[in-house]
C-alpha cells in the first residue's frame, strides 16, 4: 500500500472522507448548469425583447454591460460541462508507479528529497525556484524549507530580486541554493530566465516566496511529463489566510476558475500557468526563447506563446501548494491590475482570433475569454450608473409598463440561478467576492486604459519602507463613487417621498451605496490597522490552516500571475 | 497618504459633490413641471341650430368659408313657423337670427368670427330642424391630459405657466386655464386646458384644431430648493443660456 498517495483521509474523520469522495461534476452540479444556462438565455429574450425596451441611453448601457456578463456567463458554463473528464490516463499512473523505481532503499514505503526520480526509465533532474522580491524572511523560509523538503532528488534555488542578504543567509541556513542578479529587467520573468542561464535541468518548478508546497509536488506533476508534448502542469492556488473580507473576497473570487474553468480548459488544450506552483519542461521553455518578458503577466504569455508552439498544457485541481490572499486593498489593486492588464494586452497585440496565430478554435475561443474576462469586471461600474440615470433624469433600461414581478422573475433566472450554481459547486456563497466585484471596475478601467496606451502603472504613494501606506491611495475612485451614490440615494429617497412610491431605482441605488460603503469602511479599518505598531502577523498561519476545505484561489500578493 | 493624493482625494469629493448639486437641480426643474402624454390644439365650436322645420331657400356660405361675427348664413322659409306666427306667437330677433313674419322666413347669422366646419345644409333642402351647420371659432386653445400623482395634481393651478410644442417643434408660451379630472381604466387622467395668444399668430396647420402638441405646464415649486433653483434659472437667463 501506498501510504504517499495524498492521503487526507484521516482514519475515520468523516469531514476529510467527504470531501475525498466529493464529485466535483456530481449530476446535481449538471442539472444546475443546464438550469442556470436556461436562465441567462431567458433573462437576455427578455432584454431584447423590443417591447420592454425603455429609453435608449440607459438601455444600451444595460444591454452592453448584460451582453459582455452573459456571454462570459455562457462560455464559462460550456467550459464547465467541458471539463468533467480527468487529465490523468493510463501513461500517466503507469509512470507515477514507476517514478521512485528502484528507490526504495531497505524497503521504505515513505519517499523522502533523496530518492531519485526517474521517467520513462532515465533519471530526470528537477529544480525548484522560489521567486522573492522584498518579501519577509520568515514567509521566505517557510516556502524554502517546504520545497527543500518535496518528496524526489532535486535542487532547490531562492531567485532573490530584493537582493537581501538576511535571505543570502537564510539560503546557508537551511540548505538551498542562492542566485542574486545584478539587474531586475523583466521581472519576475526575468529572474527566472536569469536562474534558467545558470541551472540546467530538465524539469524547473516555480513557487511565489509565499506558497508553501506539500511533499507530494513533484510525485502527482511529474508524471504527466511521460507525455512529451506537455510543456508544463499547473496546479491550483490554494489560500490559507483568509481571515480578512479582502483576502476572503479575493480568494473566492478565483474559486470557480480553479475548481471548474482550469479543468474545463485542460479540454481545450488551453489551461494557462499562472506564476506559481508550477512546472515547466525546460526544452519546451527554450523553444520559446525564455519565460515571455514583455509583460507583467508572464505567466499568460508564456503558456500563449506554448500553445502557439503546438506545446500541451495540463492543469489539475489538487492542491499542491498553499499561499497567501491579498490582504491589503493595495496588494488587491495591484493583483488586480496586474491581471487585468494582462488579459487586455492579449486583446489589444495579440488577438487570438487572428487566423496567423497557430491556435486550434478551442484554444482561440479559450484565449479571447481570457483576452476579455475582465470586461466583466467593468459591466459593474456600468450597470452602477443606471438607477442614477432613473433619478436625475427619470430615464429607464426597461418600459415603464413591465412590472416589477415579470423584470424580478427574468433577473432572478439569470443571477441568483449563477448564486446559487456558485453556492451549490463551492459550498457556499460569500459576499466579500460581490463586494469587491462591485467595488473593482476602477482598477479594470485603468488596466484597460493602461494596455491600450502601453503605460506602465504608476502610483504616487511613499516608498515601501517602515509603515504601509494609506489604501486611499489607491481607491479614490471608489471613493468618488461612494460619495455620488450616497448622495444620490438622499436624492433618491426624497424623490420617492415626494412621488410615495418607492421605485426599483432607489433599491439599487442603496444596495450599491452599501456595496461601496462597505468596501470605504474596509479601507478605514485598514487605515486603523496601519496606525497601530502591531508586529506582522505570524508567518506560519497557510502551514498552520489545515486546508480542509481549500478555496482555490488567485495568485499571491508578490508577482503572480493571471487568472 | 501624501499630501498630493489627500488634496487629490479632497477635490475629487468636492468635484462629486458639486457635480451631484447641479445633477439635483435638474432632478428638481423635472420635479416642478409635468408633461402631457397626449394633447391637441382645440377651437370653441357652435351649432347653428334650425328650431323650425322647412326649406333652405337661400344658402350663403359653403364648407370652410371664413365667416365673419353677423353675416348672414342661410334664410330658411317655414311653414310650421308661419302657422305659429299668426297664430300669434311673437319670435324676438337675436344675433343668431332673424325671423320675417311676412314671409314666414328666418335668417341664420354668424354669432361669432370663424370657419364653417360642418355644413347639413343646403340649398333646396327640406330641414326637420336641428343643425344646419357648425362654425368653429377663431380662438385656439390647448386640451392636454396628464397622468399625475395627487400630490402634482394639487400643485397645478389657473394660471400656471405652460409651454406648449407645436408639431414643428415650435414653442408658444400659454397659461393654465381650467383644470379636470376624470377617472377610468388606466388610471385617473387629468385634463388641462391652456389658452394661449400665440396659437392665432402661427402657420394655419400646426394650430388648426386637432392639430397634435405637447405640453409642459410648471409646477409651483414649494420644495426646499425652490429658491435655489430660481437663483440658478435667474444666472443662466442672466447668462444667455436660457
Amino acid at each position: 500500500m501506498r501510504t504517499h498517495d495524498l492521503a487526507l483521509v484521516d482514519d475515520l474523520n468523516p469531514e476529510t472522507r467527504r470531501l475525498q469522495t466529493r464529485n466535483p461534476f456530481s449530476p446535481v452540479v449538471m442539472v444546475l448548469t443546464i438550469l442556470a444556462t436556461t436562465g441567462v438565455v431567458a433573462y437576455s429574450i427578455f432584454l431584447l425583447n423590443p417591447a420592454n425596451r425603455g429609453d435608449w441611453l440607459p438601455y444600451l448601457l444595460v444591454m452592453a454591460a448584460e451582453s459582455i456578463l452573459i456571454i462570459h456567463a455562457l462560455l464559462a458554463m460550456w467550459t464547465i460541462m467541458a471539463g468533467s473528464r480527468s487529465p490523468r490516463n493510463d501513461e500517466y499512473y503507469l509512470a507515477r508507479r514507476e517514478l521512485f523505481e528502484g528507490a526504495h532503499p531497505n524497503g521504505a514505503v515513505q519517499p523522502t528529497p533523496k530518492w531519485p526520480l526517474r521517467l520513462d526509465g532515465r533519471p530526470v533532474s528537477v529544480a525548484v525556484f522560489i521567486t522573492c522580491y522584498g518579501e519577509d524572511v520568515d514567509v521566505i523560509r517557510r516556502t524554502a524549507t517546504a520545497a527543500r523538503d518535496i518528496w524526489g532528488e532535486h535542487t532547490t534555488w531562492i531567485l532573490d530580486d530584493g537582493r537581501s542578504d538576511e535571505v543570502r543567509g537564510l539560503a546557508a541556513e537551511i540548505g538551498v541554493q542562492y542566485i542574486r542578479r545584478l539587474s531586475s529587467g523583466g521581472a519576475k520573468a526575468g529572474n527566472v530566465n536569469h536562474a534558467l542561464s545558470q541551472v540546467k535541468t530538465d524539469y524547473f518548478c516555480i513557487f511565489d516566496a509565499d506558497f508553501v508546497p506539500r511533499p507530494e509536488f513533484l510525485y502527482q506533476t511529474l508524471p504527466f511529463f511521460t507525455d512529451t508534448n506537455v510543456a508544463f502542469v499547473q496546479t491550483p492556488q490554494s489560500y490559507g489566510n483568509l481571515n480578512n473580507i479582502v483576502s476572503r473576497g479575493a480568494g473566492f473570487m478565483q474559486a470557480v476558475f480553479y475548481r471548474f474553468i482550469q479543468p474545463g480548459r485542460n479540454h481545450f488544450n488551453a489551461a494557462f500557468c499562472v506564476g506559481t506552483n508550477v512546472v515547466f519542461r525546460r526544452t519546451a521553455i527554450d523553444d520559446i526563447g525564455g519565460i515571455y518578458t514583455d509583460s507583467k503577466s508572464e505567466d499568460v504569455w508564456t503558456s500563449l506563446m506554448l500553445h502557439e508552439r503546438g506545446w500541451r498544457s495540463i492543469y489539475i485541481p489538487d492542491v499542491l501548494a498553499v499561499g497567501d490572499a491579498p490582504e491589503t486593498i493595495e496588494d488587491y489593486t495591484k493583483q488586480q491590475l496586474r491581471w487585468a492588464t494582462g488579459g487586455f494586452e492579449i486583446l489589444f497585440t495579440h488577438n487570438p482570433l487572428n487566423p496567423r496565430r497557430p491556435l486550434s478554435m478551442d484554444q482561440r475561443l479559450m484565449y479571447l475569454v481570457t483576452a476579455t474576462h475582465y470586461l466583466t469586471g467593468l459591466a459593474p461600474g456600468v450597470l452602477l450608473m443606471v438607477p442614477a440615470l432613473e433619478i436625475f433624469f427619470d430615464l429607464r433600461p426597461v418600459v415603464l409598463g413591465t412590472t416589477l414581478a415579470t423584470w424580478a422573475l427574468y433577473y432572478a433566472g439569470f443571477y441568483l440561478m449563477q448564486i446559487l450554481l456558485a453556492f451549490y459547486t463551492l459550498g457556499s456563497f460569500r459576499w466579500e467576492v460581490l463586494m469587491l466585484s462591485t467595488a473593482s471596475f476602477p482598477i479594470y478601467h485603468q488596466a484597460l486604459t493602461n494596455a491600450f496606451s502601453g503605460k506602465e502603472q504608476k502610483w504616487h504613494v511613499t516608498g515601501r519602507a517602515g509603515r504601509r501606506s494609506s489604501p486611499f491611495n489607491f481607491i479614490r475612485p471608489q471613493v468618488y463613487l461612494f460619495t455620488f451614490l450616497a448622495l444620490t440615494s438622499v436624492v433618491a429617497i426624497w424623490r420617492d417621498l415626494n412621488n410615495a412610491q418607492l421605485s426599483l431605482a432607489t433599491a439599487w441605488n442603496l444596495t450599491n451605496t452599501f456595496a461601496l460603503g462597505v468596501f470605504v469602511v474596509v479601507a478605514l479599518q485598514e487605515v486603523h490597522r496601519n496606525r497601530r505598531p502591531v508586529a506582522t502577523a505570524g508567518p506560519s498561519r497557510a502551514l498552520e490552516t489545515p486546508v480542509l476545505n481549500p478555496a482555490f484561489a488567485g495568485p499571491s500578493s508578490t508577482r503572480g500571475g493571471l487568472s | 497618504m501624501t499630501w498630493v493624493n489627500r488634496l487629490r482625494l479632497t477635490l475629487g469629493i468636492l468635484g462629486v459633490v458639486a457635480l451631484v448639486a447641479v445633477l439635483t437641480l435638474v432632478f428638481n426643474q423635472r420635479q416642478n413641471q409635468i408633461a402631457s402624454y397626449t394633447g391637441a390644439v382645440e377651437a370653441d365650436k357652435y351649432t347653428v341650430g334650425a328650431d323650425y322645420a322647412g326649406t333652405v331657400v337661400e344658402q350663403d356660405v359653403e364648407q370652410g368659408d371664413p365667416v365673419r361675427k353677423g353675416e348672414r348664413l342661410f334664410v330658411v322659409q317655414s311653414l310650421a313657423l308661419k302657422e305659429s306666427l299668426s297664430n300669434g306667437l311673437e319670435v324676438p330677433d337675436t344675433d343668431a337670427y332673424r325671423v320675417n313674419a311676412k314671409h314666414g322666413t328666418i335668417t341664420y347669422f354668424a354669432v361669432k368670427d370663424g370657419q364653417v366646419r360642418e355644413l347639413n345644409a343646403r340649398l333646396g333642402n327640406s330641414i326637420a330642424g336641428g343643425s344646419l351647420a357648425t362654425i368653429a371659432a377663431d380662438n385656439r386653445f390647448v386640451l392636454a391630459n396628464f397622468k399625475l400623482v395627487p400630490r402634482d395634481y394639487a400643485r397645478v393651478h389657473p394660471g400656471s405657466a405652460a409651454r406648449i410644442r407645436l408639431a414643428d417643434d415650435t414653442v408658444v408660451t400659454g397659461t393654465v386655464s381650467d383644470i379636470s379630472a376624470t377617472t377610468g381604466e388606466s388610471g385617473t387622467v387629468t385634463t388641462v386646458r391652456v389658452k394661449s395668444d400665440d396659437l392665432t399668430r402661427v402657420t394655419a396647420a400646426l394650430a388648426a384644431p386637432g392639430a397634435p402638441v405637447s405640453v409642459t405646464v410648471a409646477l409651483q415649486d414649494s420644495g426646499p430648493l425652490a429658491g435655489v433653483s430660481d437663483a440658478a434659472t435667474d444666472l443662466l437667463a442672466k447668462m444667455g443660456l436660457k
